[in-house]
């Protein structure tokens, strides 16, 4: 039985949850697809401090997840295991308990907002027990309250590295954190994995083995690009976006007509410009269905002035970066 | 970059930097082709672990550039599912 909509939506995050909400003001039947359990996708894992107000992720997901509910058809818990060139989606719907089952929406639209994952480059022992990428440290200590070790050495300069110290410190873990690590070893020891970090190059340090039994990795994040390919969208190489994005134009729409991006899939940046990003595509969705009613009221979720900048310089660099390559 | 032909480069498929390494000296240009050759990418996170070290293997062993790297090709399932979801799907 497939199911059909003007509008599918892949991914329940800021950017996705964004495209929900406003489209579905301007009157675009909206259906979102998530394949979490709980609303708000990367949110649900992070904290968010505005002006020194620190604001729970899961929070703000929430908030969102509910304004979209009343104007969009929300399918959590369902992953997007495939899309064709005719904007049919293959849905596990349930996926990865006893209840799943399968089926297909056909789209007029498709707005692809799957975020990012991490990237990290491998190194001896990275397949050790207590070595973790960001992504995995943050569904561990925000998800599912588990506390891998006590002394943890993070890796990365990636601002998604100060959200991990933050879990870190809250779990009550001793964080160590290196901003750039040459000659990385993970070795297991006697009870549990060591650390070593040799620093080469202007340092004239030692190596030094730190006792560490958890190592967490924050290079960086690169986009979940994969729905992006699989529909043969022109990939454009961006190393200030996080890798191999989408190339779209200034209202998000990529090289294959009626296939849109928004969020980190679009280019790695932070939860406001995901959330722009979102807007401005469903504005331009809703004007390519020739739907004329006017949004009317707030946006649901305020983002204080302090935050208006990295938005602003966000939007501007994945829109030069992907017209460059043209 | 630190020597990576002892590390396991790709998890799921548990192959190491040499193999890699191997590939490229065999001829493979691109990331598809290190991944039919090897198998690197075609595990269960589908080259979301490995893809960027391998781009990083290729590119220290031909010196082409990162940005003339294409991405692995993508096909469906984009995770792992079970054959019974793809099973229940009725004709048309």
């Amino acid at each position: 039985m497939t199911m059909r909509t003007e509008l599918a939506v892949v991914g329940g995050g800021p950017a996705g949850l964004a495209v929900a909400i406003e489209a579905a003001r301007r009157g675009v039947q909206v259906t979102l697809v998530d394949c979490g359990g709980e609303p708000g996708g990367a949110l649900a894992l992070q904290t968010h401090a505005y002006d020194g107000v620190g604001l729970y992720g899961f929070a703000i997901g929430a908030l969102l997840w509910q304004a979209a509910a009343a104007g969009a058809t929300l399918l959590p818990r369902t992953l997007v295991w495939g899309l064709f060139e005719d904007r049919t989606l293959g849905l596990a719907i349930n996926h990865g308990t006893d209840a799943e089952r399968s089926d297909l929406l056909q789209a007029e639209i498709v707005l692809i907002a799957t975020g990012a994952v991490d990237r990290f480059t491998p190194f001896p022992g990275a397949t050790l027990p207590g070595v973790l990428t960001a992504t995995a440290a943050l569904t561990l200590f925000h998800r599912w309250r588990v506390r891998p070790g006590m002394h943890a050495l993070i890796v990365g300069s990636d601002p998604i590295a100060a959200r991990v110290e933050q879990a870190v410190r809250e779990a009550g873990m001793q964080p160590t954190h290196v901003p750039s690590a040459d000659g990385l070893h993970a070795l297991a020891g006697a009870d549990r994995t060591l650390a070593t970090v040799e620093k080469r190059g202007e340092s004239a340090a030692p190596a030094w083995t730190r006792e560490q039994d958890t190592l967490i990795l924050a290079e960086g994040m690169q986009p979940a690009n994969e729905l992006t390919r699989m529909v043969d969208c022109a990939m454009v190489w961006s190393a200030a976006l996080g890798g191999h994005v989408p190339r779209h134009d200034a209202k998000m729409q990529t090289s294959v007509p009626g296939v849109f991006v928004a969020g980190d899939a679009a280019g790695v940046g932070d939860v406001g410009s995901a959330m722009l990003h979102g807007r401005v595509a469903a504005a331009a969705i809703a004007d390519r269905l020739g739907k004329k009613k006017l949004a009317f009221g707030a946006f649901p979720v305020t983002i204080t002035a302090g935050a208006f900048r990295p938005i602003h310089a966000a939007i501007w660099q994945s829109v030069r970066v992907t017209e460059a390559a043209r | 970059m630190t020597d990576m032909s002892g590390t396991t480069v790709c998890r799921c498929e548990e192959i190491t930097g040499a193999e890699i390494a191997a590939a490229i000296a065999e001829g493979a240009r691109t990331l598809n082709d290190v991944k039919r050759r090897t198998r690197a990418g075609m595990g269960m996170c589908q080259g979301r672990w490995c893809s960027h070290a391998i781009a990083a293997i290729v590119v220290v062993e031909t010196g082409l550039s990162l940005d003339a790297l294409a991405p692995m090709t993508a096909r469906p399932p984009v995770q792992p599912v079970s054959l019974g979801v793809l099973a229940d799907l009725e004709d048309g």
